[in-house]
């Protein structure tokens, strides 16, 4: 995540840096268990009133332990870093760009005499965002998969999205994407990464610009879901989006020395996982597994939450060895590691997307 | 020649006048429809604010971080004061609509294993949860859902539906057998009606 301008007392409070903080302030009260003695979630409006300003003084007193809070949230800053130490390196890099385009945006629109508001402020935001982009360009080589995460860049997408969730499926009456369309949108976050053009395609689309309704009638156009279902073919869906998916076979229990595969798999590419949160093994969804770590953890994208989740091969960290794959997923949301935060996710196939 | 200009002036002038009309017009549609999840459902009047109001209750679900905020209010347009429960549910939880007085959540995020909640708001609790493949079908007073039996068939066990078990092969799905059974509102159990269909597993 990031803002462009400072947040809080005094501050240009502009919107959408507002709404940023304060989710990030709720997100918080879960984090940290001092914060949430002395803060209750507030409304994400974009409106920095007298509550926001105080969460952020009472977050700077409790969490960053200052004697003297400025009650401000500024770009880069501690108390920024310090409220957005959980967001996976891609999922920044994604918002990141977005906020670059947007003060880019607006730069040739003042050019092109369209901005009615001052240049200095344009520029500063422009170069805010370059001096943040250039830092994440150095972060980038930190990615223990070796990817180039800044040329590719993954899309975190929900399903539920106002944009696209009450979207037909296919060729469904009833079913939308928002309901039941975990592995559509999985494909459409990992074609954001790796996808490229086929002739489904709508002119002028490219793959960072995809989003679930483009993938539905893409997928719709190439035949891939069944008459008058919503029920797709992956490895179709795959190639539609111009990538090699290998299945791993239909679901069943996967055997704990399937990892290695999954592994090799995220080394060149991603892992589009089936799994089972509920009850048994059969596989009720599916998630987009993006890198493994150096910490021998995971870290995917769960469609139903749009959210990076860092992924562990046991509850606690302890290294606990399963007979079958089993995944401990936490987001940042879900801190700290109680039995009720953590999500298990039982993986019965695997689709490898290269 | 001029003829021809004038009567393409007319329609120009016709079309115009149209297509003022339809501006006019619509700001006054009705309030967007809630559809229902599955059949015999209650629809519901949906609203600007996330509201979805029914005949007797409106709901709200708000997305928040990693799951929904789900208010109850007595009566329509989700008015505060008139709030009777306010919850938390997952997200993968859905509004399917109404049902003789409860609120149907489906939950769920894909084809399979898929669970409906009759939450019945008077007492601020579930009634009755069943997990379904397939559509459930909502009776007058009773609900028909297929449960999987785990088994996989022939194209012989699945008559009646040899195009789509060919449809299914062709698309590289996994094939079940499902079983009938009933859920009776008024006996509040559940009965094994022991018809079977064939269902598909992405």
């Amino acid at each position: 995540m990031t803002i462009l301008k400072m947040v809080g007392l005094n501050g240009p409070n502009i919107h959408g840096d507002v709404k940023v903080v304060q989710s990030l302030l709720n997100k918080a009260i879960t984090t940290y268990p001092k914060f949430k003695q002395v803060q209750v979630k507030i409304e994400v409006d974009g409106d920095c009133g007298d509550l926001t300003v105080a969460s952020i003084e009472k977050f700077q007193r409790k969490v960053m332990k200052f004697n003297s809070p400025d009650k401000r949230v500024e770009p880069g800053r501690d108390t920024w870093k310090k409220l957005n130490n959980n967001i996976h390196m891609k999922a920044q890099i994604k918002n990141l760009s977005i906020a670059q385009k947007t003060s880019v945006d607006k730069f040739v629109s003042w050019l092109d005499g369209g901005l009615s508001s001052g240049l200095i402020g344009v520029v500063d935001a422009f170069i805010d965002d370059m001096n943040s982009l250039l830092k994440t360009f150095s972060q980038s080589s930190l990615d223990p998969t070796g990817k180039n995460a800044v040329s590719g860049e993954i899309t975190s997408l929900r399903q539920g999205d106002k944009q696209w969730g009450k979207t037909k499926l296919g060729n469904s009456k009833k079913g939308t994407i928002h309901g039941y369309g975990c592995a559509l949108v999985s494909l459409t976050m990992a074609a954001t990464y790796m996808g490229s053009k086929t002739k489904h395609w709508p002119v002028n689309m490219t793959p960072q610009k995809l989003t679930p309704i483009v993938t539905n009638d893409i997928f719709k156009k190439a035949g891939l879901f069944a008459s008058s279902s919503l029920a797709l073919h992956l490895v179709g869906g795959a190639k539609a989006l111009g990538m090699e998916g290998k299945d791993s076979g239909i679901g069943a229990k996967m055997k704990s020395s399937a990892i290695a595969k999954i592994n090799n798999g995220l080394k060149n590419g991603l892992i589009l996982a089936h799994v089972d949160y509920k009850k048994d093994w059969k596989g009720d969804h599916w998630i987009l597994l993006t890198d493994k770590n150096s910490d021998g953890s995971y870290s995917g994208i769960d469609p139903a939450y749009g959210k990076t989740l860092k992924l562990f091969t046991s509850p606690d960290d302890a290294g606990e060895k399963h007979e079958y794959i089993l995944l401990y997923g936490r987001s940042a949301s879900m801190e700290p590691k109680t039995p009720d935060n953590v999500k298990t996710y039982k993986v019965v196939r695997f689709i490898t997307l290269k | 020649m001029q003829n021809k200009f004038e009567n393409f002036k007319s329609w120009y002038v016709f079309s115009f006048f149209i297509l003022l009309s339809s501006i006019s017009c619509s700001s006054e549609e009705p309030a967007p429809l809630f559809e229902a999840l599955f059949k015999n459902l209650e629809n519901g009047v949906g609203s600007e604010d996330e509201c979805v109001s029914f005949q007797d209750y409106s709901i709200r679900m708000l997305y928040e971080d990693i799951d929904y905020s789900f208010e109850v209010f007595a009566g329509k347009m989700c008015s505060p004061k008139q709030e009777l429960v306010k919850s938390r549910l997952p997200a993968e939880a859905l509004l399917a609509g109404e049902w003789r007085g409860f609120i149907v959540i489906d939950n769920g995020t894909g084809s399979a294993s898929r669970r409906v909640s009759l939450f019945d708001p008077s007492k601020m609790k579930n009634h009755f949860e069943f997990d379904y493949v397939d559509n459930p079908i909502f009776n007058t007073g009773s609900i028909d859902f297929f449960s999987s039996k785990g088994k996989i068939p022939n194209k012989t066990e699945c008559p009646g539906q040899y195009d789509q078990y060919d449809e299914w092969k062709r698309l590289q799905f996994g094939i079940e057998i499902a079983v009938k059974n009933r859920y009776s509102l008024e006996k509040n159990e559940t009965i094994l009606l022991g018809q079977t269909k064939c269902i598909f597993i992405e």
